[in-house]
Order: C-alpha cells, then structure tokens, then sequence
C-alpha cells in the first residue's frame, strides 16, 4: 500500500464518522472520493491515480475508496458538508439533484479543450441548464446477451432486428424445447426496469421516453400502454421463468449457462460472469427495433467523476478531471475495468468483441438514457420496479399497477 | 442526622446512575426523540442544518407522513406481515420448549445432539437467510431437489415458494424460526435447570402421568422462562429486517416486507427520511404498546 499517512488518517476519520472533517491536507493536495470498489474497478481507477502521480509530482493525493452502497447514503451527509476535492457519481438525474442544490461545481473551461471528442450522448448527460459539471469516464451497454448455439438449434440464422423477428425467434426457441427462453432475475427489482426503458424507447422515442422519466408525462399515457403491451404480450406467453422474483440477476444467468433459457437482456457486466466451457458461445445483439421511424437510442449507465461546489484544491481538481477525459486515461483505463471510453477518440482492444460491438452500438445511439432508476426519481424509481416485477407474475394487473406508480409520480412531481 | 444520610443516599443513587443515565440518554431516548422530530418533517438527507420541523416550515403539512402512510399500501401490507410474523414465529418457542424438555429429560445422552439443536443459533442470521434462500430457490434450490426426488413434484415443476406473492413471508418465517427455536430451547433448559426437586418428587410420588407432571407442574414453573421467551420472540417478529432483506429484500413486489425493511428502504433508497421516521415512530408504538400489555398482563397474573 502506497498510501501517505494523510490518505490513512483521512478515511479513518470517514470510517469514524461520515460528519468528521477530512484531515486538512497541504497546500498542493487533492482528497478523491470514489465508489470504484469493486477489485477490478479499485485496480483501474488506482493505476489512473498513479499514473496522474508520475505526472504531477507536486501534488499529494488522497483516495477515500468507499463501497457502492454506503457511497450513495454518504454522499448526502459529507457533499454539503465536508466534500473531497472529486468525487465520482452517476450521470442523468441523480447528479441534477445535486446541481440543483448547488453543490456541484461547473466544469465548462475543462470541458472546452475536449469538446470535439465526447459524443452528443455523453455530453447531454453531463449538462444542466447549459453548463457542463459532470466529467464522464466510463459507461456500458445493454443489450440481449445470446446462446448462438441454442439459436442455431432452434433453427435461427441471424440476430434479430426488428420486433417481429424477435418474436419469431422466441416461439423458435419455445418451439425447440426451451420453455422460457428469455432469463430475468427480478429478487432486485431493477433488471425488469432494462425491459421498461428499451421498449419505452422503441415504441415512443428518446425524448418522450426522457420526459416521463423526468416526471413530465403521465404513466398511465396511452403511449405507455403501448409499450407495455407488447412486453404483456411475451409475460404471457410465458416466456420468462415462471419464478424470476425468487432469481437474482446471477442466478439467472444460470439459467441461461444450463440451457433452461437462450437470452438475456443485461449490461454488458454480465461478460465477467460467461463461465469457461460458455466461452464463444455467448454473443450480443442490441435491443431490436419497434418502429422504424423511431431512431436508436441505448441505455448506457455513465460514471462520472465531479467537483464539489465547497471543494478546498479545485485547481488540482480540474487539472485531474482533464487528465481523466484524455482519450489515452480514457483508453487505459476501461481498458482494465472491460467498461467502455464515453471519449470517443480512445480505442477498443479488438480481443474483448462484446466491448467492441457495445463501443459501435453506444457510438450510433441517437441518445443515451442512464437506466430507469438513475433517470427517474428515487421514489418512483422504486414504486415503478416493483410494479414492473408484479406485473410479470400477474400480466393483467397492469393498469393497477400503472396508476399505482402514476400515483407516486405525482405525489413527488405534481399533477400534469 | 437520619434526613440527610438519606438524602446523601439519594446523592449518591443518582452519581452512581449518572453514567448509564447520560449514555442511555445519548444512545436511546435522543435517537427516539429525533426520529418522532424527523416524521413531522420532509428532510431529503442533504441539507446542511436540521431540518425544519413542519410548524415552521409553510411547505409541509404536518400530519403528510402520516397521512400518506395511511394510504400507502404497501405500509398496511408490511403491517399485517409483521402481525403474521407475530403470530407464526412464536410457535418456534413451543418448538424450543419440546426440545428443552426431551433434551432435559436425557440430559446426558443427548447432549451431542443438544449442541446440535444449538448451533444454528450461533449462525449469524445473515448467513441463515442466505442458505435458507438456497434451500428455497426455485430451479437449483434443494427443497426442489428433495420434492422431485419424492415426486410430490413434477419433472417440469417449479418449488417458487419465495417467488409467491402470498406464501412469501412462509418461506421467511421457517427460516427465521429454525435458529429462534435453537434460542427458545436454550432458554427453556436454563429455566428447568432451575425448578424446584422438592415439588418434582412430591408429584412423582403422587403418581402423576408424564402429561400431567408437564401441564401442571413443569410448565407454570418454568414461567419466568416464558416471559423472557415471549418478550424476546416478540420483539424478534416485530424488528425483523435481515432474514426479509437477505431473502426476498420485502418482494416480490413488497408482498413480503415488513416495516423495519420498508422503513429503511423508504429512508435510505427512496430517499424519504420524514417517511421513514414515521414508518419507525408505528413500529415503535407497535411495540411498546404490546411489550407493555404483556407485562402488565404477567404481572397481574403474580398478583403483583
């Protein structure tokens, strides 16, 4: 362990306490909070910061590596209080609410030199009211992850691309003796929220998607009945495992490693956990097209690294945000933790192939949500996944359970 | 002379009292107070101060929590599962006495046997519910297994018992009961080590049955026992938050939550800290009403 003593007695103080001060540090010193906790993020954001070291070797720096869980109820007590000089968050509306409330730091100027390098996508989801404040440094794709195999079996020759071959390809698979061919494990609500956002997306377009998201559309539109419907229509048929509310998203990959299902509609984390003897027989294809007027947009969860608004060395802080969006930082670092660069001049190592399909996909998205429960509201968020969890078990409770999280959306959003 | 060597007395009980008076202060009733304070407002979490409490603060009605709470339901359906807990994880401490009483009975020979009873106890229950959801898991879970081994299973049948919005909270309660029940036993062998020889032998001598010799003698003497058990599965039932967390997390879709996990989900992932307090001000009320009946109601019963 390199780190100073600083470094320790500053996340002792956060272990002691969320409301203790950070230890005051020397002039020419950076403090980075950052949820990158897992071991293989943890080594990539720790190879990022030494290499930042090497460059500037005038600036002490202090890592506060705090796990993703406890980050998100932290954050709240020490970003008004005690921040760090960067802090990491997510993109889209968890970081409004924190720019609403004026605790973050614009970062125009260290956007500028770098404009021309980030795709329309990443720069919307860095932007508030017209200023930038979010620096983007990761994200991912979703998309249905497939056994070519069991495809082929079931006498299916290519991905599919629209909905109706979509379809198809599912009564195939049901035909060729898989039961549920689509694996779902909804014990966390959230992986029913993917199937929301994708088909929300197809059938009624980006923008609209966005504003009911925001709040600034009713969840019991016709528009959503729409895409509910087509989602009702593959619940019915019984397409997903009949018990997916006792699965959790691994287990349920399982599912799909045993031949009891052929797809799954995950992020592109799911890669990490293609057993052995799966190796090469798993392939990616994006979510298929609904209606072809409507252009293609992806879920793409962004990480971000920001600036707190009562930062003590934003100086340093700028200097790091700038070296975190260079294409070469961008490139080594996704390089290591297998995300993909929102800087689109940094290259994918062509020996990962569900990296550099996700990279093309992410790169011809017309827009780029961050995930149902990153762009809505916490509380509808919530209220929203758990109907989507009980609408899969009972299809017919849909209008119930529309009005249900209709309900919650106006409580917190007012009525339209 | 005698009033004021009572009145150093008084002194001095209170200097003796001081420190675990300031740390129960510090560490039970100011958490409870702050948390009744914080369900009469609509804090986020973020703000730099104390939140305004609803009186001062024209954006909020004082009574919302509340109010809203009446009308959420997943609130009542977290209610009627802890009343189910309530009643359903008690019969772990039937259960616990059963084994007491065999256990004590054969004392020596079964002791390897009793250390085995004991040990889910030790388990955290973290680990318990891990394994117990294991064990329940539909497609590779044991109980699965064993069902289609018997053929009261089909091939193609699933076992979703945690998967099931109305059986759900089953699932929970029989995972929760297996260590509580070891806990109970435990109890209960302590009590019967302590009962008194003298009215055993006088009722052997009586002639007594077996059956008779438990109804009778055996079980309202171990009534000290009892108390605590009931107090402590009780308080288990109505605070019951890993097992659901680690199981289910309260679903599918909150039919099996209960009120200490919704109360945190309310608090720390939908970000409702007012609501959540409020969910925790019932729950407390909850409790004390009925720990405070039962012991009123034990203490009449000893003509106290």
């Amino acid at each position: 362990m390199k780190s100073t003593l600083a470094t320790r007695s500053c996340s002792f103080a956060l272990l002691l306490s969320a409301f203790a001060p950070c230890a005051a540090l020397a002039a020419g010193s950076l403090t980075i909070n950052t949820n990158a906790s897992d071991p293989s993020a943890k080594k990539a954001f720790d190879n990022v910061v030494e290499k930042f070291k090497a460059e500037n070797k005038d600036i002490t720096v202090a890592v506060n590596v705090i796990d993703h869980e406890s980050y998100k109820v932290q954050i709240r007590t020490w970003l008004p209080n005690n921040p760090p000089d960067v802090a990491s968050w997510f993109a889209g509306n968890r970081a409004r609410f924190f720019v609403d409330k004026k605790l973050v730091e614009p970062i125009d100027d260290v956007w500028k030199p770098v404009e021309g390098e980030f795709s329309e996508g990443a720069k919307k989801a860095s932007s508030f009211g017209g200023r930038r404040y979010l620096m983007p440094v990761n994200y991912y794709h979703w998309g249905f992850f497939y056994r070519k195999d069991l495809f082929e079996k079931a006498g299916i020759t290519k991905a599919p691309e629209t909905w109706s071959e979509f379809t198809d390809g599912i009564a195939k698979l049901q035909k060729s003796g898989i039961a549920s061919p689509i694996a779902i494990g909804t014990k966390q609500a959230w992986p029913s929220a993917a199937w929301f956002d994708l088909l929300n997306m197809r059938v009624n377009g980006y923008e609209w998607h966005m504003k009911l998201l925001d709040g600034g559309e009713r969840y019991t539109d016709a528009k959503v009945k729409k895409s509910m419907g087509l989602w009702s229509d593959l619940v019915k048929k019984g397409a997903f495992p009949k018990n997916a509310a006792a699965l959790t998203w691994q287990e349920a990959s399982a599912l799909m490693w045993q031949g009891k299902a052929a797809l799954y509609l995950m992020g592109n984390f799911i890669t990490g956990e293609i057993p052995k003897e799966m190796q090469g027989k798993v392939d990616f294809f994006p979510f298929p097209t609904v209606d072809p007027k409507v252009p293609s947009s992806q879920v793409a969860p962004t990480d971000v690294y920001f600036i707190p608004a009562k930062a003590k060395n934003k100086e340093n802080a700028k200097k790091f945000l700038s070296f975190l969006a260079r294409a070469d930082v961008q490139e080594s670092f996704t390089q290591e933790s297998g995300l993909l660069p929102p800087n689109t001049k940094a290259k994918v190592d062509a020996s990962n192939p569900f990296r550099v399909k996700g990279q093309q996909v992410l790169a011809e998205a017309k827009g780029l949500s961050q995930f149902f429960d990153r762009d809505a509201n916490e509380e509808v968020a919530k209220v929203g996944m758990d109907g989507f969890v009980e609408f899969m078990a009972y299809p017919d409770r849909l209008d119930a359970v529309l009005k249900k999280i209709e309900a919650t959306r106006t409580r917190v959003h007012g009525k339209k | 002379m005698a009033g004021s060597s009572a009145q150093r007395d008084k002194r001095a009980a209170w200097l003796f009292l001081a420190p675990s008076l300031f740390l129960y202060a510090l560490y039970v009733l100011f958490p409870i107070l702050f948390t009744i304070y914080l369900s009469f407002t609509n804090w986020d979490g973020v703000s730099l101060s104390a939140p305004p409490l609803c009186v001062a603060d024209p954006t909020v009605s004082c009574a919302q929590n509340y109010i809203d709470l009446w009308n959420d339901d997943v609130f009542w359906v977290a209610l009627k599962n802890n009343a189910l807990w309530l009643v359903f994880f008690s019969l772990s401490a039937f259960v616990g006495l059963g084994l007491a009483l065999f256990f004590h009975v054969k004392s020596r020979v079964a002791s390897f046997y009793k250390s085995l009873f004991f040990m889910p106890m030790v388990f955290s229950l973290v680990v318990v519910g891990t394994v117990w959801g294991w064990f329940l898991q539909p497609e590779f879970g044991l109980v699965e297994f064993l069902l289609k081994k018997a053929h009261v299973l089909g091939p193609d049948d699933q076992f979703g018992l945690l998967a099931d919005f109305q059986w759900a909270t089953a699932g929970l309660i029989v995972a929760a009961a297996w260590p509580h029940a070891a806990y109970c036993m435990v109890l209960y062998l302590a009590g019967l080590s302590n009962l008194q020889k003298n009215v055993l032998e006088a009722a052997l001598i009586d002639g007594v049955s077996k059956w008779q010799m438990i109804r009778h003698i055996v079980v309202p003497m171990l009534r000290p026992a009892t108390v605590i058990v009931v107090i402590v599965t009780m308080i288990g039932a109505l605070r019951t938050f890993d097992l659901v967390a680690i199981m289910t997390a309260g679903g599918p879709a909150n039919s099996s939550n209960v009120l200490a996990l919704y109360m945190y989900q309310q608090t720390f992932e939908s970000n409702r800290y007012g609501y959540g307090a409020a969910i925790a001000v019932v729950l407390f009320a909850v409790s004390l009403v009925l720990i405070i009946a039962y012991l009123r109601k034990t203490r009449e019963g000893e003509g106290g």
